[in-house]
């Protein structure tokens, strides 16, 4: 079963709480990120937005840094999907990183190899399919993610469902029924009783 | 509430009391921009640092380990400052030489610097010492005269290429 994270980019509060807690409990150096927060912003003033992105290896289905390896260091596990760096082969040439859409792996400054996010994976580090990752379970808002991609696509749609639930323009489309009920010629709000009664 | 009322006062009987007006009301600066400085200076925290007591953790300064000053792009292109570009702020009490950011989300005529934490001390910590640049240098003193409280954002400032 393929395993990954879902980030919820509304929720996130660019706090980097995940990125120290990867690197607390993988014991990373000083250098290397597996994980890092971007902020992106866009618009004109006074119209500006900004948005922040969590982004660590995404445990790509087809990794283009496992294609890229010219020595077969990196592999992709058949039990998790989770695509881990076996140290004592890579060479640190750094043509995952170019492949890598997301510039996931990071160079080790200390010992010139290529290193990333190992799913809470890293030997001695290791992590229960049960417990929530490092950055998962630091995070105070709930913004990040993981598990198997089949049931984080089902969190990811009751959240955006909550999300449009709670929209009040009666405009938007999607929400045909409720905004009839709530907007509709019967200025009366109809309590989910009588709803129920009526059909 | 411990209020004489007893609820959240809008209309503050204290305030009265003490002379001053019972509402919030908008009081103009006392230190205003001119032609010899027509910028003024707001300041802003980062999150992941904690006031001034995380600037020697190498982890935070990791993530960030030098403070900047915000200036918005129509300021930027006023001034030929572009993003990344070392600028010296100078204030008519003192100047600091800091790096720049463009950004749009800033009211122009403004300059935010990312305030605190440490950055440009001189004193004791080696991880972040001499990083980044101290705007207290830039403030004269003035306090808010009811709560007595630092008034930070009492400067005028003007900004040019180091």
């Amino acid at each position: 079963v393929q395993h990954g994270f879902y980030f919820d980019h509304e929720l996130c509060v660019k706090c980097h709480a995940c990125e120290m807690a990867c690197k607390a409990w993988n014991e990373i150096d000083i250098g290397p990120r597996w994980r890092e927060v971007v902020k992106i912003e866009s618009g004109t003033f006074p119209n500006v937005s900004a948005m922040n992105v969590s982004i660590a290896c995404m445990h790509c289905g087809d990794a283009p840094c496992q294609t890229a390896c010219p020595v077969g260091a990196i592999t992709k596990s058949a039990e998790d999907g989770i695509v881990s760096v076996n140290a004592d082969t890579c060479i640190g040439c750094g043509f995952c990183v170019w492949a890598c859409p997301f510039n996931a792996p990071q160079l080790s400054a200390s010992v010139g190899k290529m290193e990333k996010c190992t799913f809470c994976q890293t030997p001695g580090k290791v992590r229960g399919p049960g417990l929530p990752r490092a950055c998962e379970e630091v995070c105070p808002t709930g913004a990040i993610q993981s598990g198997p991609m089949s049931e984080l696509a089902s969190k990811g749609r009751e959240r955006a469902a909550t999300r449009l639930a709670s929209i009040t323009d009666p405009g938007l489309p999607g929400l045909m029924i409720d905004a009839a009920e709530r907007f509709g010629p019967s200025s009366e709000p109809k309590s989910k009783k009588s709803r129920n009664k009526s059909k | 509430m411990p209020t004489p009322s007893g609820k959240i006062e809008i209309h503050s009987q204290a305030f009265k009391d003490a002379g001053f007006d019972p509402y919030p009301v908008y009081v103009e600066r006392s230190v205003l921009p001119d032609d010899d400085y027509p910028l003024q200076i707001t300041h802003s925290k980062l999150s992941m640092h904690c006031n001034i007591v995380t600037q020697n953790n190498p982890y935070l300064m990791e993530i960030v380990g030098e403070n900047w000053v915000e200036i918005q792009t129509a300021d930027a292109l006023k001034y030929g400052i572009t993003d990344g570009a070392t600028v010296v702020v100078e204030s008519p009490k003192d100047n600091i030489t800091i790096k720049a950011k463009v950004v749009e989300g800033l009211v122009p005529g403004t300059l935010c610097i990312r305030h605190g934490h440490g950055f440009g001390h001189w004193a004791m910590g080696e991880v972040a010492k001499g990083k980044g640049a101290h705007s207290n240098v830039l403030m004269d003193r003035y306090t808010s005269p009811i709560s007595g409280a630092n008034c930070y954002n009492e400067c005028k400032v003007r900004v040019r290429l180091a």
